[in-house]
């Protein structure tokens, strides 16, 4: 859409063309002088407009610091912070850039980095009374944060782990459900009369759900980031993707492939919860399974295994409903300490979203990732949750905005340099329940059908044995449910759409 | 006007609904209203997933997309009728912005929510400071009157009702039936029967037969799984889309315009509209607010139920069939 003065710029433009003696730089500078005018009017867009046409004929450290500045009163703090980066690869001595690049990570909140911006400023110009007084302010709220984590790390009562108290909830003679043993112990009775308990829409009593959570969570605490898993020869294993809260699916794979124990091992991919409104049964049908064959039954976090995903997806809701809050705050401590990845006979990695934006990353990088928190934005953490193969060779931006896309060279290269035969990962519906891709080095596994109860797709598990890493599929269609919608505790289903 | 004997609660909470919703996603940053909050804020506003709040962005600026093209159109010249308005802020919207200029700007709906929103324009000097100084000579008992913009109530069902607040518009040079005007329509034909928007189409046909265009966001592609889902999980809240006949394909939404006699009809899936229309730029920024599309999938499900449909009559030839999204 031309507006008259874009018209007049381009004729400009056009203008200073023809003329010999004018350079790429003065063609630049007038669109510079334009677009500092309609960032005087507020015009922001015009003004990035304008900056990244002079950027595209001359490029500098002024004119992308001017862009960021334009950014940042649009708000688009994470173009802001670019703009800075870039400006100061030009002139990495050029004050106003690390203004720029202070005021950007300020509005993203990373204020120890804004903080250093400022310390550069306000020793590069000490007269100046704003540098100083941006500095004290970030620096204030600096100082508070690192107090807030200390005090926090300090009281190890924090944790809500150690707010439970089991004693305060007797269980009633009128509770007709399973109980474990004195100690807590989980039993192989009592799985087998939860899962039909559950299968009755059934509520396990708190106690025994308090029990159980805690004991994974100090379980969770004693692993490493990656595990090694050991499968003798001949003997089988299992792999199962997302599960979603579709706890009729998840009997119906037990049901199918046999009910875990030591014979019959189980890795269980992430995304245990949320969307499908029976995740409370799920997770505890897994989290009782792993207690009572720590060996034998492996968890592995997905991207829902956060307090973002909980609270936007239906899982907090519906621990709340069913239970407490503290009971929520609880899963959000355990789901901290999941481990990420699992490697089998060191031939097979499994993780839920799936690989790296760097060539060099080796299983000893995982190992060492400090998974204990909440997934970040970005790093080895952040892609091993949500990155998602795709076709072409390279790296592409993910179109979730979060992770990326890798292709069938960035797995053949992983695999090579880790010495491994395959990779498995969930995180992405497939319309079979699984996706051999990259030349069958890269395979999604997929294991909630008819997922949202809208997308007609099988789910699927693989199975392979101890001597024969090839992997067999097994698809299955959903099974019906009560009559409990999807999303049913989330805030707002999408379900119910626009209004 | 008597005020409503009938219980319209459950449509009227649909403006409820998308309003935190839109607060919700205003709040992300996925697009900019310093109005919505005045009019329908709270102070917390619970999560919404990412997809409804990509959907209400692209209902916002698709709509906008066609309003700026119509008003460039008609030269500034129009009138612009907002249908079942809610606290909607279309109106602050274009009155921020200079080049989009207008004759009149009317905003309709049931009495309980246009008293409500007269009286919050009336009181906040934020609100009433954008607009036009009320016109107190013309009392419209839960309304508002300016000389450029006015607020109607009205049970869109009841042809003879509307009729009469016509009536009035044209009696007292509010409104010209023969200028272009504008319909603006969301999610509002679909809590009404078949036969009733039919009939109020035709009205509007025939009462702006020389030069109107008709803008519709609603339900599209409702007869699989997931309208199921829709019509149920909406039942049960008490909302009943008794108008889905209409919005069961691109088939149906254009030709109950033509049996209305708009003379020509186009829809789109929002799909559609965000794979081709939606400035890549702007699709980066918004799908990266919310940490992340956790299924691209049900986006697209989500979008492949949702449509801008449009009509128009133009037999003075200005071009209306030029408001199309590029």
């Amino acid at each position: 859409m031309a507006t008259i003065s874009d018209t007049d710029l381009t004729k400009k433009l056009e203008d200073s063309n023809i003329q010999t003696s004018t350079t790429e730089k003065d063609s630049a500078n007038t669109i510079k002088t334009q677009a500092n005018e309609a960032f005087k009017n507020c015009d922001y867009e015009k003004a990035i407009e304008l900056y990244t046409k002079a950027i595209e004929i001359h490029p500098d450290a002024i004119l992308y610091s001017n862009r960021s500045f334009a950014y940042l009163r649009r708000e688009w703090y994470g173009y802001a912070l670019i703009d800075a980066k870039k400006a100061l690869e030009y002139d990495p001595k050029y004050i106003k850039a690390y203004y720029r690049r202070a005021s950007a990570h300020m509005a993203l909140g990373k204020y120890p980095s804004a903080l250093s911006d400022y310390e550069y400023v306000k020793k590069a110009c000490p007269n100046d009374k704003d540098a100083t007084l941006k500095y004290e302010e970030c620096k204030k709220i600096v100082t508070r944060i690192r107090f807030e984590k200390a005090i926090a790390v300090d009281d190890s009562g924090k944790s809500v782990a150690n707010q439970i108290d089991l004693s305060s909830m007797p269980v009633e003679t009128e509770y007709d459900g399973p109980h474990l043993e004195g100690d807590g112990r989980v039993t192989k009775t009592f799985m087998q009369a939860l899962l039909p308990y559950f299968e009755k829409q059934k509520t396990l009593h708190k106690k025994y759900a308090y029990q159980i959570i805690l004991q994974i969570l100090s379980i969770f605490k004693s692993l490493p980031t990656l595990i090694d898993v050991t499968v003798p020869p001949k003997h089988k294993f299992t792999i199962c993707g997302d599960i979603h809260g579709q706890f009729y699916d998840l009997l119906n794979i037990f049901k199918l492939n046999g009910l875990p124990s030591d014979e019959n091992p189980y890795l269980f991919n992430g995304d245990f919860v949320d969307r499908g409104s029976f995740s409370m049964e799920c997770i505890l049908t897994l989290f009782g399974f792993k207690v009572l064959y720590p060996n034998h039954f492996f968890l592995a976090r997905g991207n829902h295994e956060s307090i973002t995903m909980n609270q936007m997806y239906g899982f907090e809701g519906e621990v709340k409903a069913k239970y407490t809050v503290q009971m929520f705050q609880l899963f959000t401590e355990v789901f901290n300490y999941l481990p990420l990845a699992h490697c089998i006979n060191n031939k097979v990695l499994v993780m839920h979203g799936g690989l790296f934006s760097k060539d060099d990353v080796t299983l000893k990088d995982i190992r060492a990732v400090d998974r204990v928190r909440q997934p970040p934005e970005d790093g080895l953490m952040s892609e091993i949750l949500w990155s998602d193969p795709q076709p072409q060779n390279g790296r592409s931006e993910s179109k979730r905005g979060v992770g990326l896309q890798f292709g069938p060279d960035v797995t053949e290269r992983f695999l090579k340099l880790n010495n491994l035969e395959y990779v498995v990962r969930s995180h992405e519906v497939k319309q079979e329940g699984y996706e051999l891709a990259h030349n069958d080095k890269c395979i999604t596994i997929f294991s909630a059908p008819n997922y949202c109860d809208t997308m007609g797709n099988k789910g699927a598990f693989i199975t392979i044995t101890g001597d024969n890493v090839t992997p067999k599929f097994t698809s299955y269609t959903a099974v019906s449910h009560p009559a409990v919608r999807p999303m049913m505790y989330a805030n707002q289903s999408s379900l119910f759409g626009l209004m | 006007m008597d005020k409503t004997a009938v219980d319209n609660s459950n449509i009227i909470e649909t403006n409820n609904d998308a309003c935190q919703c839109k607060l919700y996603a205003i709040e992300r940053g996925y697009w900019k209203d310093p109005y919505l909050k005045i009019l329908a804020g709270s102070s917390h506003h619970e999560r919404r997933t990412p997809e409804i709040s990509l959907g209400y962005y692209v209902r916002v600026h698709g709509l906008r997309y066609l309003i700026e093209k119509f008003i460039k159109l008609t030269n500034n010249q129009c009138q612009i009728i907002n249908l079942g308005c809610g606290f909607d802020t279309t109106i602050f919207y274009l009155l921020d912005n200079d080049n989009l200029q207008f004759k009149h700007f009317i905003d309709m709906d049931f009495d309980e929510i246009t008293e409500l929103k007269s009286n919050k324009i009336r009181r906040l000097s934020t609100l009433h400071s954008k607009l036009p100084t009320e016109n107190h000579s013309l009392k419209i008992p839960c309304g508002f009157h300016s000389s450029q913009y006015t607020i109607l109530p009205v049970d869109l069902r009841d042809l003879s009702q509307l009729d009469n607040q016509f009536k009035f518009l044209f009696d007292n040079q509010i409104l010209d039936a023969t200028k272009p005007t504008l319909f603006l329509c969301e999610c509002v034909l679909i809590y009404m029967s078949n036969e009733h928007s039919l009939n109020l189409l035709k009205y509007l046909t025939k009462t702006f037969s020389s030069c109107c265009l008709f803008l519709n966001f609603e339900q599209i592609n409702m007869n699989d799984r997931f309208g199921e889902i829709m019509f149920e999980n909406l039942k049960h809240r008490s909302c009943h889309l008794i108008g889905m006949e209409s919005c069961q394909s691109k088939e149906s939404q254009c030709q109950r315009y033509l049996n209305a006699n708009f003379t020509s009809s186009s829809c789109l899936t929002l799909n559609e509209y965000y794979k081709k229309y939606l400035n890549i730029d702007e699709k980066t920024r918004i799908e990266k607010i919310d940490g992340g599309l956790d299924e691209k999938e049900l986006l697209e499900q989500l979008f492949e139920h949702y449509c801008f449909s449009w009509a128009y009559r133009d037999e003075n030839n200005i071009g209306l069939n030029t408001i199309t999204f590029k």
